[in-house]
């Protein structure tokens, strides 16, 4: 029997767990049964959870345990440590994989999605698929309740909403039931929840993380990334996750490779965005101008303004488009009349209207907005803006018409469009108690580099505040 | 978009519904609809004040380096 109370696990970050494995205070399986009893004990009263994975979890650690003779070093590595995965990444032997949508709770599949093969192979245990919005938000819902689980509830106030369409994949992990979660991001599903949830979401760059099993949305802008309470936890599972696949058309054949000591005397230009800090809540630019002392530290600071182009509209129209054709059997066949949010059940029936020629014109601004970002980066190397304007909303309040959510968060559309990476670190909380975050953008394949810095801009700011559950 | 040429616009949509997918929706989701396409046409209308050179080609696969990426 364990000796590790509930309480110390759920404050546990990777590290520690591979230390209690391999000190063997623990066996991976009673680490699984662990992340099993808070799942359900925490996350599935938040909505944060679609289905446990029980079974394939005991499967998995019992794997790692029948291996543990050859290495007894957990160190370094995800082996024996648990996990959830936002249910849009396909499971194989029977495990729903839902996209989030009431018609579709038992649809299943014949394999694993590569990402969760990947962390198999490392030994990694899967323990949920986790909540999200349905479709990953591709029927255009306008509120928070447009889930097959209902609206994901935020572990640090249970009134207010966790974002989406990550909502699970960020909530598992700040309550403590998970010390790392994979979402998923076309126009902020990764970070936004990740900064509602006072937790680290990376998206990664463009094809360095295949899609191979997950849900498609838009081919052109759909990314896979982890989710975790430190920014080293999410770079232990990039360095699993960042491989190529030939499964993955769009795979680049890049690899994530972190050696947290090869940027060790590098400098480091960063870039603010004075606009974007101005638009924000006043709390929230508040927190994130009190950082910047701490930019000055580590690197020179440079105000910049993005490049002048209509990054909502554009990111929309691709999104809608590409969406018209991934949802197209779902859309005809009249299976979206099922969906959860009312809004959800015909807005789809509008993407057919676009025209042609301005979906590639929406393509063609793409490529300016890549090179006027390429000229951006030319002359920093990180750039920084609040990852959301505003802290969670409440579950239910409903958002702002269509052209509301065009605009804010300019950063995080521009980069999703030209498919740079990015982070969110939290940094804080506002007047009602709720988490801030921290955007950073590198330019393309800077994965490795803008980890690094993250993590030492984590170490500088220190928050490390746990929601009160 | 005047009053008239509104209530017009949404009846051949309705129409066009029921047409193309046996659906016939409620007014409260014709709203939302109209809303939507409205919304749309306004996207559509904005990146077409964008100025790109003619030769500017369109992004699609981004940062691929061959097909399928390394094999």
């Amino acid at each position: 029997v364990s000796s590790i109370s509930t309480d110390s696990y759920c404050k546990a970050g990777i590290d520690t767990l591979q230390r209690w494995l391999t000190d063997r205070q623990c066996t991976p399986l009673q680490l699984a049964e662990m992340a099993l009893e808070v799942l359900r004990e925490r996350a599935i009263p938040l909505n944060a959870v679609v289905n446990l994975a029980s079974e394939r979890a005991k499967e998995e650690s019992l794997a790692v345990e029948s291996m543990q003779g050859r290495s007894d070093s957990f160190l370094g590595s995800v082996r024996g440590i648990p996990y959830g995965a936002k249910d849009l990444l396909a499971t194989d032997n029977g495990l729903p994989t839902t996209w989030g949508a009431a018609p579709l709770r038992n649809q299943t599949f014949d394999e694993d999605a590569t990402v969760l093969r990947l962390l198999q192979q490392q030994g990694a245990v899967l323990t949920a698929k986790l909540a999200m919005v349905e479709l990953a938000g591709g029927a255009g819902y306008r509120q928070p309740n447009a889930s097959l689980t209902g609206p994901a509830k935020n572990p640090w106030n249970t009134d207010y909403w966790t974002g989406g369409s990550s909502s699970g994949s960020a909530a598992a992990v700040a309550c403590g039931a998970l010390p790392f979660a994979l979402g998923s991001e076309t126009r902020g599903s990764i970070l936004t929840p990740a900064a509602y949830c006072g937790v680290v979401g990376v998206r990664p760059t463009y094809g360095l993380v295949s899609r191979h099993g997950a849900m498609t949305l838009s081919w052109s802008m759909d990314k896979i990334g982890p989710i975790a309470r430190s920014v080293e936890d999410c770079a232990r599972v990039m360095e699993v996750i960042g491989t190529p696949d030939n499964a993955d058309p769009a795979s680049s054949g890049r690899r994530f490779h972190y050696q947290s000591d090869r940027f060790q005397g590098s400098s480091l230009r960063i870039g603010v965005l004075p606009a974007e800090i101005q638009d924000a809540d006043p709390d929230v630019a508040t927190a994130v101008e009190s950082t910047f002392p701490k930019l000055s530290e580590i690197g020179s600071v440079k105000e910049l303004t993005l490049p002048d182009f209509p990054y909502g509209e554009t990111a929309r129209l691709i999104i809608a488009s590409e969406a018209a054709s991934s949802f197209e059997d779902l859309i005809e066949s009249g299976t979206i009349r099922q969906l959860t949010a009312p809004e959800s059940r015909v807005v789809p029936y509008t993407y057919g209207t676009i025209l042609a020629k301005d979906y590639i014109r929406a393509l063609r601004i793409r490529s300016a907005i890549i090179r006027a970002f390429n000229e951006v980066f030319a002359e920093i190397d990180v750039l920084i803006a609040p990852t959301t304007g505003r802290t969670a909303t409440k579950l239910n309040e409903a958002f702002t018409s269509p052209e509301g959510r065009d605009s804010g968060a300019d950063l995080n559309v521009a980069s999703n469009l030209a498919g740079f990476p990015a982070l969110t670190l939290p940094i804080g909380l506002d007047r009602n108690g709720l988490p801030i975050g921290l955007q950073l953008v590198a330019g393309p394949f800077r994965d490795e580099y803008l980890h690094f810095w993250a993590s030492r801009l984590e170490r500088l700011i220190g928050w490390d505040a746990l929601p009160p559950i | 978009m005047n009053a008239d040429d509104m209530s017009a616009s949404t009846q051949y949509l309705r129409n066009q519904l029921i047409g193309q997918y046996g659906l016939d929706l409620s007014d409260s989701e014709i709203d939302e609809l109209v809303e939507h396409l409205l919304a749309f046409k306004r996207r559509a209308e904005t990146i077409r004040r964008v100025r790109i050179e003619q030769s500017e080609e369109p992004a699609l696969k981004l940062f691929v380096t061959s097909p399928g990426g390394s094999r």
